[in-house]
């Protein structure tokens, strides 16, 4: 769709409102994700503040401190005066139309699928991990960890993700699973790491391996499991969300 | 005395173990010194090598891997830096196809700017030869930046005059190596291991405790014996050992 024919149905998908508590950080990046997803088209302005705080459920606050940390992100442009207000501005990023053709094309039940078989896979590798990783495995874990807290462009996040969770696979010394965990990278390792639209918001992403590689290190093989699970099943979740809302538009 | 029996047995597999190792460094040392003279031979002519004429090292590769078809996964030379003059980064690496009886040349990404870069300075088989000047054995180990196999990879440094060429490698599969060491291993005639230097095992005959899996100081019953490598062949030594084979507490 292009920047000024977005439907009234996207505008209602990236505007719902919303019911997580309002904070800023909610609000940025829900309208960040509408605009990785293309439900706000570049160049589209943004309803009023006053307009926008309203549909989203939120006070014109809150709504003016995410809009400062879009703009920071230069994914919202403000500018004065006549035929002024705010623009939303699509990442340059060749591969951000292929992404959302794909999850647009994608259906709920194949996106559960993958979610599926990924839980599977990577649930059981930790679980083997935890009692099959030597010393020098951990090591390489810890710096896998840390490189993805250090990334910072959507690619480097997504190979360091993807390292973490083939690395943990040849931990726990398992070829076929490390094939399917390579194979399962490859398939949607991209579309978790959209740029402007990641399915797990960085930082948690960093938690979550960290404490996945705790309980790897203490040998819990069923919390490694049930942690890493429950990671990936917040990836896929957040997948099914997006293509719900690209669905809709 | 039960336990005399067993240490003669336990010495015997570990000597197997040995003289498996010693065969294919006896390989590496000559694919080394094959390619050490090839460079020799290019600086007395100062016309630096070229990757094509690692192909040279054909001659030697194959039929020493279709004598191999089991046992030995893949082998070949990895270069230094700018060793050659047309390829600051390359492998002459040759490997049996999957499921068939072909060999095939090991292509990778050489390209350092590229998401599937295939970086073998950070590799220990290349990484430890370069700084140690000692051989090496790395595994075993799930091999997903080359053959997805379980894999154990033996390498030997290259020089020439004290300047780092490379190293000459080889991919022992890890499921061939413990099929060929399970009767060895099996006459211990109690449940033992043979395990890697961080205690992760490699042959077992009891599956209790399975190739792939750790095992502790703790759980063996009484000394575990070294494997040795051939001392008159090489007097370089080996990172990665020492092997130990190992009786299991019941």
């Amino acid at each position: 769709m292009d920047g000024n024919g977005v439907s009234g149905a996207a505008r209602h998908a990236a505007f719902a409102p919303l019911d997580d508590g309002g904070r800023a950080e909610v609000v940025a990046r829900r309208l960040s994700e509408a605009i990785a997803l293309g439900l706000l088209g570049d160049g589209e302005q943004l309803p009023s503040e006053a307009e926008l705080a309203a549909q989203l459920n939120v006070a014109t606050v809150t709504l003016r401190e995410a809009l400062s940390a879009l703009r920071s992100d230069g994914l919202v442009q403000t500018r004065r005066g006549r035929g002024g207000g705010s623009f939303a501005r699509s990442p340059a990023d060749a591969s951000l139309e292929r992404l959302r053709r794909t999850l647009r094309e994608l259906t709920v039940h194949e996106l559960r699928e993958i979610g599926d078989q990924h839980r599977a896979i990577a649930g059981t590798a930790a679980l083997l991990a935890a009692e099959r990783a030597a010393s020098e495995d951990l090591r390489t874990l810890d710096t896998l960890v840390d490189q993805l807290a250090g990334a910072g462009e959507p690619g480097d996040r997504r190979r360091a993700d993807g390292r973490f969770h083939i690395e943990l696979a040849a931990a726990g010394q398992s070829s076929r699973l490390t094939r399917q965990e390579i194979a399962l990278q490859a398939e949607i390792g991209e579309l978790l790491w959209m740029p402007s639209g990641e399915a797990v918001p960085h930082p948690d992403a960093v938690a979550e391996h960290r404490e996945i590689l705790a309980a790897v290190r203490l040998g819990d093989g069923q919390r490694a499991r049930v942690a890493t699970e429950r990671h990936i099943g917040r990836g896929i979740d957040q997948l099914i969300d997006f293509h719900l809302r690209l669905a809709r538009a | 005395m039960v336990s005399d029996v067993r240490a003669e047995e336990m010495s015997a597999a570990a000597r197997e173990v040995g003289t498996a190792l010693d065969e294919v460094f006896a390989w590496l040392a000559e694919l080394a010194g094959r390619f050490a003279a090839m460079h020799a031979s290019s600086v007395a002519e100062q016309n630096q090598l070229r990757a094509a004429d690692l192909s040279q090292l054909r001659a030697s590769i194959f039929p020493r891997l279709t004598g191999n078809p089991r046992l030995l996964a893949g082998t070949g030379v990895i270069v230094a830096d700018d060793v050659l003059a047309d390829q600051p980064h390359w492998l002459e690496w040759w490997q049996h196809a999957q499921g068939g009886t072909e060999l095939e040349f090991l292509e990778v990404d050489h390209d350092p700017a590229s998401v599937g870069f295939y970086d073998y300075e950070s590799a220990a088989w290349f990484v430890v030869p370069r700084d140690t000047g000692d051989r090496v054995v790395v595994g075993p180990y799930v091999d997903y930046s080359g053959t997805d196999e379980y894999m154990l990879t033996l390498a030997h440094p290259v020089s020439h005059d004290a300047r780092f060429l490379g190293v000459a490698a080889a991919d022992i599969r890890a499921d061939a190596f413990e099929a060929l060491l399970l009767r060895a291993i099996g006459a211990v005639g109690q449940p033992a291991v043979l395990a890697n230097e961080a205690g992760r095992v490699i042959a077992s005959n009891t599956p209790s405790k399975i190739a792939g899996s750790l095992v502790h100081e703790a759980e063996f019953a009484g000394s575990p014996v070294r494997v040795v490598l051939n001392q008159d062949a090489e007097v370089r030594d080996c990172a990665g050992l020492p092997w130990r084979i190992a009786a299991l507490r019941g």
